[in-house]
């Protein structure tokens, strides 16, 4: 049901026609759509005192915060969702990137209001619609430094949110889990969806988000039917104990990483009825293919890439510049272009990441995944890795070159390497190796404060070996990647 | 029982090898350092629970128990208590 040709308009209907309906599980209350509204108007006046422009919401996931995004909507406001444990300074950076004029803390806005539901003559009007104009800015996960602001336009969230509910039924009397922090592409699809749609959202709190056992209680109190996560949170609830079945859930959607194919065949025994799905996509593009794995006991390793959603286009460009096209062509690069693609990244000119289509049959723009794909004999598309020094790690990416950058931005480093290992349960782990300043007395705590100001959590090295001799290096001088790589596996 | 040792000992050998115990400051914000990530927090939980016999599910634990070797040594002693309490 969804009449409606847009979330904050779909939302405010909803709050019309369903106030009662529920909108969000929070800390064991749940909250209905009018409850809700009560927080988004309280919000709304925040957001109306900001000066004009685009805004910052800053913080955790609470309903509050779901509230301010939801007023900055109605508003037609853009607004920036960074990490919640963001440093300062890389705030400011972020703030500056995206044009921000007003930072806004949805923990501001009074929380026990949700009881009184105000009357609908005290409502601001809604912005006129606009699909062009930017509402969510969200930012690249891993890369270091300053992360890329990514903004998405409302068209581009509203075809999203619908198909999402085309696919999945978000609707009334649905229930979807939310696992990932507010600022992740993800929630597109399990808040935003959903809230457009009239189904209710479970969040989980980002403090309970690694105990398995409580996880566990929060999908089968709560008689989830969609859940979507990254492969760690399938880890975390395969960890809670066998015998555990979580029967109300129907999609499993896995995305963000490869998951292990043995927890992949574990999950029917947890989910007896669900059936089981890879999602493929980034922030940038959104997602692009949809995989329904037929036999998790026993799924084709590596798992296809499946089916464009509708209205994406894909191609496969190989080293030389070629398209392959026909099965059994080979590895290329991954070219997307979806209906739910962000305009290019503000604050930083990357011009080759956006690029005309290389086939030339259409008008449209097509983003360089950095996605190695194999086209197959029959056709099918498989991940064989990345192109560059990009891992994901904790399913966000990471850049194995900008962690060395800053490890090298230490007085004291003279040569520095971070290698990505290969790792069951966080998809890779870091191992770093740095050479320091003869007579430096430089200690791993040391250089782990510098790091931890300048780089997200998933690019700390989980390994940090600091040597006084040079990094062994290849015949033509450059460091020899592969012979660290060797030695840290055996040490490990 | 002087706990500090034995946290600071555990965290070092299993998340931080490079770092020596006697550095690591009980005071010192694991989270400035980069000890402290998500995995970090769901394997300490475990260890907790079998080194010292008690039942985090018990208490309320948030990611800010785990700022310091301090503040993990006075989560493991509200655990305790929680024990107690509870026997």
């Amino acid at each position: 049901m969804v009449s409606s040709s847009h979330l904050a308009a779909a939302f405010r209907e909803l709050v019309r026609e369903r106030p009662e309906s529920p909108a969000l599980v929070w800390r064991g209350r749940e909250m209905s759509y009018a409850g809700l509204q009560a927080l988004v108007l309280a919000a709304r006046a925040a957001v109306d005192r900001a000066s004009a422009g685009p805004l910052c919401v800053v913080g955790e996931k609470s309903p509050q915060a779901v509230a301010m995004i939801l007023a900055c909507l109605d508003a037609g406001r853009s607004f920036l969702i960074p990490p919640p444990s963001i440093a300062p300074a890389a705030l400011d950076g972020l703030v500056a990137r995206a044009g921000c004029v007003d930072v806004l803390d949805p923990r501001d806005i009074v929380s026990d209001s949700a009881a009184a539901v105000p009357a609908p003559a005290g409502h601001p009007a809604p912005a006129p619609y606009d699909p062009e104009r930017i509402s969510f800015m969200l930012t690249t996960s891993g890369s270091t430094g300053l992360p890329k602001v990514v903004p998405l336009t409302t068209g581009a969230v509203d075809r999203f949110t619908g198909w999402v509910h085309e696919r999945f039924d978000v609707g009334p009397g649905r229930t979807v889990l939310n696992y990932a922090p507010l600022n992740f592409d993800v929630c597109l699809l399990d808040i935003w969806a959903t809230l457009r749609s009239g189904g209710r959202v479970v969040l989980v709190d980002p403090d309970q988000s690694t105990r398995a056992s409580a996880l566990v209680d929060l999908i089968a109190s709560n008689g989830v039917h969609i859940i979507q996560a990254v492969p760690m949170l399938y880890e975390l609830l395969l960890q809670a104990g066998p015998g555990i079945r979580l029967e109300s859930v129907e999609h499993v959607l896995i995305t963000g990483d490869t998951i292990r194919p043995a927890s992949l065949a574990q999950l029917p025994g947890l989910f007896p009825n669900a059936r089981f799905y890879n999602l493929y996509g980034c922030t940038e593009t959104n997602d692009s293919f949809l995989y329904e794995i037929p036999s998790p006991a026993k799924p084709p390793i590596p798992l296809p890439l499946g089916s464009l959603l509708p209205g994406v286009r894909a191609r496969l460009v190989g080293e030389d510049g070629t398209v392959l096209t026909d099965p059994g062509a080979g590895v290329g690069e991954l070219y997307v272009s979806t209906p739910f693609q962000t305009s290019g990244y503000l604050g930083a000119d990357l011009p080759e990441k956006f690029v005309p289509d290389p086939l030339g049959l259409d008008q449209r723009i097509y983003f360089r995944s950095g996605d190695l794909v194999r086209r197959d004999t029959i056709g099918r598309l498989t991940l064989v890795g990345r192109n560059d020094f990009q891992v994901k790690i904790r399913g966000q990416r990471v850049n194995t070159r900008d962690v060395e950058q800053v490890l090298l931005e230490h007085e004291h480093v003279l040569e520095a390497v971070a290698i990505a290992l290969p790792d069951e349960q966080t998809g890779h782990r870091l191992h770093a190796v740095v050479r320091r300043r003869p007579g430096s007395r430089l200690s791993g705590l040391q250089l782990r404060r510098h790091c931890a100001g300048q780089l997200p959590a998933a690019a700390m090295p989980a390994r940090l070996r600091i040597t006084d001799e040079p990094l062994p290096a290849t015949a033509t001088g450059k460091i020899d990647r592969n012979l660290i790589r060797n030695a840290e596996l055996k040490e490990s | 029982m002087d706990r500090i040792p034995a946290i600071t000992r555990y965290l070092v050998d299993a998340f931080a090898p490079d770092i020596s115990a006697a550095e690591l400051s009980p005071d010192e914000d694991l989270l400035e350092n980069g000890v402290l990530n998500s995995i970090v927090l769901i394997k300490t939980l475990p260890w907790i629970e079998s080194t010292y016999a008690v039942d985090l599910d018990l208490i309320e634990v948030t990611p800010a128990d785990f700022r310091t070797v301090k503040d993990i040594d006075a989560l493991i002693q509200r655990a305790l208590d929680a024990r107690r309490n509870a026997a």
